[in-house]
């Protein structure tokens, strides 16, 4: 029989010196100040039982989140204003939950709902006048290639991905700001720091790499054509 | 004060950015401007090794409890931030206020091992502090060093204004309060170290000189003994006492410890049961300096637990000690730690292998079961009786038959080659120790045991340390750690036995700076130069450089490691004062050499000196039988 659950979708802000701890650095950060706010998880069934938490998908190391989402399976009905109170009294400087909804029955996971990410990008002023033709460049190749790790016929190795069709648009909304909307799944997800490493040397300033700064606004379900937050999916209450 | 600002392209080039940004929770955050007394904690290594210290924990949270003092944290940073330091010219911060460390008034290093003095030296330098204390000014920090590593003070006397030996929870806040005074009233460095002569436990190597006999030593073919270490000046103590708490129950411990981001070595909140040991193996160290045996009430270990569990959400909890079986509460302890946090596991290291401590790991395991450990630490009954090991083998052998009944299925055996008078019987004695082990196994009948076993026999080599009982006692060469190592490596036949050893070099290396003087403190400077850093890390270790560098400081190893030191000769760390007689130690490393054992305390007192040293009957505390 399943336990009594209470799930809900939280959004929250990864910001400032915290961007630089790794993901699963976060997840126990998370774990720890739940337990010390009393907010008791449901643990999973099986041989090696664990709390109930979910992240949409992980964030680069180094890139601020606006929007980012976990989800939670609490043993215990909460009230969504008290919830967020309590835990955010516990969380350290930089980490803040914003929203939480509730998780009607059902209701897929935001792990498994997000297929797009959007992405703003500060690039240093020093070059602001040669972005529109670098933009132009950049775009007009036919494959952007990034060489990565990852498991191919069963072991790690060396493999060449092109980011090209995971970048659904990639413009300038300021004149140092770049705009990405990209694929963001459990299946295909861009990550903007490797595509910027490849900008950077196209451009022809490879020693200005790293020098972005970049955010992750929001994370998206794309239905029928429209990008719909994965907050805005669940009825508000 | 200036603050250090680090880019973001620095944190994204290196490895595990979260070394370098603090933020932590448990990190305290005060004014820096309403702190006179500005303290930079560092543990010489790298963050998730210094994080997981509890003396860090325990100091840097009760020098926070004072109002005029602020302490930070600052750790060694791993080779590929040094360079980023280097490269860009930012000196060393703190994590807390990013505040450069050659900014504040004190720099307070924890030595916990040999192999860090090189990290020692290169957090000085990335600071922009001189090395060498003679050179500093008053403009640099004060830099003090601690910690059971410095019990042996003189390598690094040099390099530092003043070591405090003993326990920092005691006179660290008179220290401070006097600094504040000190500071107000606009006076030096040498003004200051001479206010603080008369607190006891403050060693400033400035105020000795050291003299050495005309001849060389024998066994040695160059390097003469020491005469006489003497203070130059009237105020400087003849012995420099240790601190010691003497009531664990009423002393600080941290309830709000620091919780890292980055996975340490000890992911898990720590509790001290109790400190000291009551058992007097001669090879150790610790046991003799963290003398005597201090418990914490049961009552106050279950209320401390109550707010760290509480105050850090951690599952999991460590009860630390030296030997946690000797903690008389223990099986109470469990069962009502238990009952009160179901949820919580606890880890218990250290703990010896019977019928009680399975029943407890059957229960701390919950169906997981992890492998078994013994330090047996040599081969025969003779030469454990030789290093006073009072753990034997039937102990060990009937302790595995109810643990592979219970369907354990991995040992781990630990033992140290190059023991004072070890002969190939001894080293042959390992892997025989071992084969009983799988007899044991194969002897239990199919269906009551696990499948498969794994042994593992590890070695490490015998390091004679300041303050035990072997530290008259020759190390063995280098040449010969290896015939032993190749020795035991024949004799270990069997697949289900495995074996590991050590690097023969960094014992050697570990040997020379454990019992060196302030001749050796030239090589860890030229060691360093040749950019030796993190000489604990294998991966790091740079032989070459160290070879190259004895050679060139003309460092005699037959002087420092090989010979047997004379019953008589002066002692580099002789000021120092733990309360053990050298005395008794000498009978110790005697009783050792025909082969006598001595009693642990409990059975009765052998006069180590911790009698007269401590308040009477804090020395000991009758055990309860364990039910």
């Amino acid at each position: 029989m399943m336990p009594i659950r209470y799930r809900k979708r939280i959004a929250f802000r990864k910001e400032g010196k915290i961007r630089f701890i790794g993901h699963l650095d976060m997840l126990r950060t998370f774990q720890r100040a739940l337990s010390r706010a009393g907010v008791e998880l449901v643990f999973s069934q099986g041989f090696n039982p664990h709390p109930q938490m979910s992240f949409a998908q992980p964030l680069s190391l180094g890139v601020c989140g606006k929007r980012e989402y976990m989800e939670l399976q609490l043993a215990e009905p909460w009230e969504n204003t008290a919830l967020l109170q309590r835990v955010n009294a516990q969380l350290p400087e930089g980490l803040l939950l914003t929203e939480c909804r509730d998780m009607p029955e059902g209701v897929k996971s935001a792990m498994s709902l997000s297929t797009h990410a959007l992405y703003h990008i500060e690039l240093p002023s020093c070059h602001k006048d040669e972005y529109p033709l670098l933009l132009e460049n950049f775009l007009s190749s036919e494959k952007i290639p990034i060489r990565k790790l990852a498991k191919h016929h069963g072991r790690k190795q060396e493999v060449e991905v092109d980011l090209k069709p995971m970048i659904r648009s990639l413009s300038l909304s300021e004149p140092c700001t770049l705009q990405l909307w990209c694929a963001c799944s459990g299946t295909e997800n861009l990550k903007p720091d490797r595509m910027m490493r490849v900008f950077w040397e196209k451009s022809g300033h490879p020693e200005d790499a790293g020098t972005e700064r970049i955010d992750r606004v929001d994370l998206y379900r794309e239905e029928e054509g429209h990008m719909c937050s994965l907050m805005d999916l669940l009825p508000e209450k | 004060m200036k603050h250090v600002t680090i880019p973001d392209s620095i944190l994204l080039s290196v490895e595990k950015p979260a070394r370098y940004i603090g933020n932590e929770i448990g990190a305290i955050y005060k004014d820096p401007e309403k702190t006179p007394v500005r303290i930079a904690f560092c543990y010489p290594d790298v963050y998730e090794v210094g994080m997981s210290h509890l003396g860090l924990q325990i100091l840097y949270g009760d020098f926070n409890r004072m109002d005029n003092v602020y302490c930070e944290r600052v750790f060694a940073p791993w080779r590929d931030m040094e360079e980023q330091l280097r490269t860009h010219n930012i000196p060393l911060y703190t994590l807390e206020t990013y505040t450069p460390v050659r900014d504040m008034d004190f720099l307070a290093f924890t030595l916990q091992y040999e192999m860090s003095f090189t990290n020692v030296l290169n957090v000085l330098d990335l600071s922009g502090i001189p090395l060498y204390a003679k050179d500093r000014t008053d403009r640099d920090p004060l830099v003090i060093a601690g910690g059971p590593t410095a019990s042996n003070p003189e390598v690094l006397a040099p390099f530092i204004d003043f070591f405090y030996i003993g326990e920092g929870e005691v006179s660290y806040e008179e220290l401070f309060r006097r600094y504040e005074e000190h500071k107000a009233a606009g006076g030096g460095r040498r003004d200051f170290l001479e206010k603080i002569l008369d607190l006891g436990p403050i060693y400033v190597p400035a105020f000795y000189d050291v003299t050495y006999q005309d001849h060389p030593a024998p066994g040695a073919s160059r390097t003469p003994a020491i005469r006489s270490i003497t203070p130059n000046r009237p105020d400087a103590p003849l012995k420099i006492r240790k601190d010691i708490v003497e009531d664990l129950d009423t002393a600080f411990y941290p309830t709000r410890p620091i919780i890292p981001y980055l996975q340490t070595i000890h992911d898990r909140a720590t509790m001290e049961i109790f400190r000291g040991c009551i058992h007097g193996c001669r090879f150790c160290q610790a046991g003799q300096v963290y003398k005597p045996v201090r418990y914490r009430s049961k009552e106050k270990v279950l209320e401390l637990c109550r707010q760290i569990i509480k105050n850090t959400g951690y599952d999991e909890i460590s009860f630390t000690s030296l030997s946690t079986d000797d903690y008389p509460w223990l099986k109470e302890l469990m069962e009502e730690f238990h009952r009160e946090f179901p949820h919580v596991s606890v880890s218990l290291p250290s703990l010896r292998v019977d019928a009680f401590s399975l029943e407890l790991m059957q229960q701390l395991a919950e169906g997981k079961k992890s492998g078994l450990t013994f330090a047996a630490e040599a081969g025969t009954q003779r030469l454990r009786d030789v290093i006073n090991k009072g753990l034997t083998e039937e102990e060990i052998l009937s302790g595995c038959g109810l643990a592979f009944h219970g369907g354990w299925d991995r040992v781990k055996l630990y033992f140290m080659l190059g023991l004072p008078t070890e002969s190939m019987e001894d080293v042959d004695g390992i892997a025989r120790f071992a084969y009983r082990i799988l007899d044991t196994w194969s002897q239990i009948p199919k269906e009551e045991r696990s499948r498969d076993i794994q042994i593992t026999v590890s070695t490490s080599f015998f390091v004679p340390k300041a303050f035990s009982a072997f530290q008259w006692a020759p190390q063995v060469s280098e040449e010969e750690y290896l015939n032993r190592q190749k020795f035991l490596n024949e004799q270990i036949r069997s697949r289900k036995i495995r074996y590991n050893c050590h690097d023969s070099f960094i014992s050697t290396l570990e040997g020379l700076m454990a019992r060196g003087d302030r001749r050796v403190s030239k090589l860890v400077y030229t060691a360093w130069k040749k950019g030796c850093r993190f000489d604990s890390w294998s991966d790091q270790f740079r032989e070459s450089a160290w070879r190259e560098a004895i050679e060139e400081c003309d460092i005699e190893l037959d002087y420092y490691n090989h010979r047997e030191r004379p019953a008589d000769e002066v002692f580099p760390w002789d000021l120092i004062d733990y309360g053990v007689n050298k005395a008794w130690l000498r009978r110790e490393y005697e009783r050792a050499m025909e082969g006598i054992p001595t009693p642990d305390c409990r059975e009765h007192c052998t006069g180590c000196g911790m009698m007269g040293f401590a308040r009477q009957g804090l020395c000991f505390m009758p055990r309860e039988e364990k039910k």
